[in-house]
């Protein structure tokens, strides 16, 4: 249809399709604008691995990101499988009771969640903070990964059957593999959510070595001051991971979520 | 065959079952458990009050205004936020546009930003001579300027922009999905029936794509609801209580203030809204599948 | 709120660069260690945990250094949190026997709310250095005390009440130190006139909100306020009408900026006063350390770029707001105090850390930091101020210090958060001053059942 648009018309819409993108990119700009700030670009950003513990936190985030995303994953796809493709009695019940943790603001969550762990002992251990992560994440990549393999003809599911596959090599065979979208987007968002998460480590984790990259900034801020441009540069340190994981699955994470959503 | 499929099902959601079970479902029904009680030291016993706290609870001003508020935020952001990320869907449907993975890319950025870099990015451009005002100055539009995070006439909106600029692209994901999937030939004999640009998106995109309407609809309200981190960053729920949502307010009570039976209540009231509107989410799902 | 304090202040400048490299392989060592069966000559580790650790964190806090040295057979284990989050993460840890061993807590609702979960530190306080004077030698103990039980030790005194300024640049722009209202409006004019901000005030916070409410009250009526906020005196009087249309008419008259609504104290307000783009800013006695050439030189490079550090940081009380206003009163009391856990496992040890920070050589290591050690035997070592000039901020403080007009923290939180609302709301032109009154008069009736 475009061939039929004039060349004026053409420029037009490119002109206004800028001027559209340029307010969801500024702040990003101003962002790493301020972070070259103070005492310059190299400084801060040298200032964050040095003056922080950045590696320690950051591999403590990453540990805490690993099994919530792996937890999450193998949950999620399981039982969305089962969902989609396997009839058992109390499905849509069951689903529903599943879906029911979207309602459930974290923040709701938290006294209960403090007295389980002061029970069962996992104070002060990362299990506190990946548990509660994972089921918080389970119920809304359950609703995306259900509706996308309800995509998944059927007739390929019970062509896997006839040949001899049981249920597990159908779902490690056959629906794993046509996942890859799905997968992505529950991939990248848990480990956006656990990699950023700041409030369940400091409540559950005292011991300060083992605190996560979101508290990175605040080695920046002293009693009363605080030095603007190393949280900034410490900020978009922290972000890098999750964008480059998205950059890299960036096609398989469009494709999924919008098969998940939209269905 | 139909019990073994049985057992291997519940095999295969009990994982899930129990993560979400054990976490989610007793924290619901402790906080249901709370929401009687009358508790303001963690270290003592709570008494019960029956149901003393929901009666307080329908005379909180407090309560209404967080209603308000989540009303005004989830109609406006998610009327704009469809609107704009079914605009950038359709202008980048066609090949008109030069580069549009990049233009993609871009819109899409700010969901992958972490809530804290919004924050304290947004505190700064929204501040008095932050560059929003500097800019509106600069393009001649100077009377336009606002105190953005302080005019508690203002500061509401504010937070809507920011949430405008986070989840546009969800939108826009969504309508792309979906445009790609319409036939491509109704809207050809559209344009050679002679109506012109306009007619064929209002009159026969936008009906079409009935079903993304609603999910983002529901989507964006629960999301509304249970907006938390951008409010509590950015405002703290003030000035004079004009950004407060019912989450900030359950944090002020729950965790700031040791009122964890009152907080229980309120959020009670908020699982009861949300439950309402995921009923309504899973209905509709079920009915398009049928 | 005497300072909601953040992290420490210098362990950004001590920290060397050897010392992190060294942390960042040692550690993951030690986790590995650690979780193996330790040795019985270890020394005895207390948790302490704050939001407000005086100086340095970690191995570079001087108070940690001294007692180390003297006290080999303990080690003290430190957690310093931004002050929200510290209340947070100490609410649920106190419940669990892996909590602090010694925290942190503040004069008001905190103490209250904390009283269950702390022991009762007086027969400790009995046999300390001090004995039975203790009661008398620490200035305001009994704010940090609850139902007969002294929850915490006070650590070192702050007061709010004082307008801090930028003497050099009042003097580059020959401006007049204001005295009253209308040599507080005739500097502005001159700062405007050269595009300085004057005044900087963060009214997102609702605690520099009370404290310019009191400095208001207190020029109207002194000490009133003091009683009316407990009950033991009317609240919705003239008086505190004509308090809240004065605060209301510093957001009309532009005296206080625009935008200040939506402005943290800390950091965005501070920070501007900082850089020397604002020449004044409401602030209390917990300030004294920034007039040490130490804190002048960490924030010329923590503010690097700006006139930080480089101006000569000078207080003087809040001017009068109002006619016939009656000026110069500070109030306040332990900036905070220290208090044992009562699940804590090494009492002993404990109680050692909480002397040593209160009574012990703590207090001297906390006047060489320019604050006033709760121990009012202990001076105020101004021996590393910027400029001489600067001593005249001590002398000027010292009598307010020890004669204070209230405790500042109101101690019902209920209340707290009523009166701090209304303020907001009165600020933003949505409540006038009498429904205000109305407001917070009830809420101290409902709190005392008036």
């Amino acid at each position: 249809m475009s061939t039929r648009i004039s060349k004026n018309k053409r420029i037009l819409q490119n002109v206004v399709m800028v001027a559209f993108v340029i307010p969801f990119v500024f702040p990003l700009i101003s962002v790493i604008a301020r972070s070259a700030q103070g005492e310059g670009f190299i400084v801060n950003y040298k200032a964050v691995f040095l003056r922080s513990p950045f590696f320690q936190f950051a591999a403590n985030s990453l540990y805490i990101a690993f099994f919530t995303v792996l937890i999450t994953f193998i949950t999620t796809m399981l039982s969305a499988y089962a969902f989609s493709k396997i009839n058992f009695r109390g499905r849509s019940t069951l689903f529903i009771l599943l879906l029911g943790g979207l309602v459930l603001p974290s923040i709701a969550l938290v006294v209960p969640l403090f007295i389980m762990v002061a029970k069962l002992g996992a104070f002060n251990t990362y299990w506190a903070v990946i548990i509660p992560l994972a089921a918080g994440a389970i119920p809304f990549n359950l609703l995306l990964a259900k509706n996308y393999m309800d995509s998944i003809q059927n007739e390929i599911v019970e062509a896997a059957e006839i040949d001899g596959c049981n249920k597990l090599q159908v779902f490690i065979r056959i629906i794993l593999p046509l996942s890859k979208p799905i997968s992505s987007v529950i991939v990248i968002l848990t480990f956006l959510a656990s990699w950023n998460e700041f409030f369940l480590p400091v409540l559950f984790i005292q011991d300060p070595t083992k605190q996560v990259v979101a508290q990175v900034p605040q080695y920046f801020s002293s009693i009363y001051t605080s030095d603007y441009p190393k949280i900034f540069a410490a900020l978009i340190l922290i972000s890098l991971p999750t964008l480059i994981l998205y950059l890299v699955f960036q096609k398989n994470f469009e494709r999924g979520l919008s098969a998940g959503a939209v269905k | 065959m139909k019990r073994n499929q049985n057992g291997i099902g519940l095999i295969f959601i009990s994982p899930s079952l129990i993560l979400v079970g054990v976490v989610v479902y007793f924290g619901i029904a402790y906080t249901f458990w709370g929401s009687t009680r009358e508790w303001s030291d963690i270290r003592s016993p709570s008494t019960s009050i029956g149901f003393a706290n929901f009666e307080k609870m329908a005379q909180d001003p407090t309560v209404y205004m967080a209603l308000k508020h989540i009303l005004i935020f989830g109609f406006l952001t998610v009327l704009i936020q469809m609107s704009l990320g079914f605009f950038a869907a359709v202008m980048l449907s066609g090949d008109t546009i030069i580069a549009r993975n990049i233009h993609k890319t871009f819109i899409f950025l700010p969901v992958i930003i972490s809530p804290a870099v919004t924050a304290i990015s947004f505190r700064q451009l929204m501040s008095p001579d932050g560059e929003i005002n500097s800019f509106l100055r600069f393009i001649g539009l100077g009377f336009l300027q606002q105190e953005w995070l302080a005019d508690t006439r203002v500061t509401l909106f504010s937070l809507v922009i920011i949430n405008i600029w986070q989840w546009t692209s969800f939108s826009f994901i969504l309508y792309q999905a979906a445009l790609s999937q319409l036939d491509q030939e109704i809207l050809e004999a559209a344009e050679i029936d002679g109506a012109n640009y306009r007619q064929v998106i209002t009159r026969i995109i936008a009906p079409q794509l009935k079903g993304t309407h609603l999910t983002l609809i529901i989507m964006g309200f629960i999301g509304s609801m249970k907006t938390f981190e951008l409010p509590f960053l950015v405002t703290g729920g003030g000035p004079a209580g004009s950004t407060e949502f019912l989450t900030t307010y359950i944090f002020d009570q729950t965790v700031s203030r040791f009122k964890f039976g009152y907080g229980s209540t309120l959020s009670v009231l908020l699982c009861i809204l949300s439950i309402t509107f995921t009923v309504v989410l899973l209905r509709n799902s079920r009915q398009r599948n049928m | 709120m005497a300072g909601i304090i953040m992290n420490d202040q210098k362990r950004v400048a001590y920290r060397s660069r050897f010392k992190v490299l060294l942390t960042a392989i040692l550690l993951p060592l030690t986790l590995i260690v650690a979780t193996s069966p330790s040795a019985s000559a270890e020394p005895t580790v207390v948790n302490w945990w704050t939001w407000n650790a005086g100086a340095g964190v970690e191995r570079d806090n001087p108070f940690i250094k001294a007692f180390e040295e003297a006290n080999p057979d303990i080690k003290i284990e430190i957690r310093n949190l931004e002050y929200e989050q510290y209340k947070n993460a100490l609410r649920l840890a106190v419940t669990t026997g892996e909590g602090p061993d010694v925290f942190g807590i503040q004069v008001g609702p905190l103490t209250d709310q904390y009283a269950s979960s702390a022991e009762d530190l007086t027969s400790y306080m009995n046999k300390s250095a001090l004995g039975a004077t203790w009661k008398k030698k620490m200035v305001g103990a009994n704010q940090l005390a609850s139902g007969g039980k002294q929850v915490a030790a006070p650590w070192y005194i702050s007061a709010a009440g004082l307008l801090w300024y930028n003497k050099t640049l009042f003097k580059k722009n020959k401006v007049a130190v204001p005295t009253d209202l209308a040599s507080f409006n005739a500097a502005c004019a001159k700062f405007k006139a050269v595009k300085i901000n004057c005044f900087i005030h963060g009214a997102k916070d609702s605690w520099v909100n009370l404290d310019m409410f009191q400095a208001i009250s207190n020029q109207l009526a002194p000490g009133d306020f003091y009683e009316a906020i407990k009950g033991e005196k009317k609240f919705n009087t003239p008086t505190y009408r004509k308090a809240f249309s004065t605060w209301r008419s510093l957001f009309t008259t532009g005296l206080i900026q625009k935008g200040a609504l939506g402005t943290p104290q800390y950091m965005d307000a501070y920070d501007s006063y900082m850089k020397g783009e604002s020449a004044m800013i409401f602030l209390g006695s917990w300030q004294n350390p920034q007039m040490t050439k130490t804190a002048a030189a960490l924030n010329a490079k923590t503010y690097a770029g700006t006139k930080a550090g480089k101006f000569v940081h000078m207080a003087v009380p809040m001017p009068g707001l109002v006619a016939n206003a009656k000026t110069g009163a500070l109030y306040g009391g332990p900036d905070l105090g220290y208090a044992m856990s009562s699940s804590s496992k090494n009492k002993e040890a404990a109680w050692k850390w909480i002397e040593f920070l209160t009574i012990g050589d703590g207090q001297k290591i906390m006047g060489g930091l320019g604050n006033q050690p709760a121990n009012i035997d202990v001076p105020i070592d101004t021996s590393d101020f910027l400029s001489s000039s600067q001593k005249a901020v001590i002398k000027m403080q010292a009598k307010a210090l020890a004669t204070m007009i209230g405790q500042r923290e109101i101690p019902n939180a209920d209340v707290q958060k009523a009166l701090a609302d209304a303020l907001s709301a009165v600020a933003a032109g949505q409540q006038s001053a009498r429904a205000a009154a109305v407001a917070v008069q009830k809420a101290i009736n409902l709190a005392y059942g008036l």
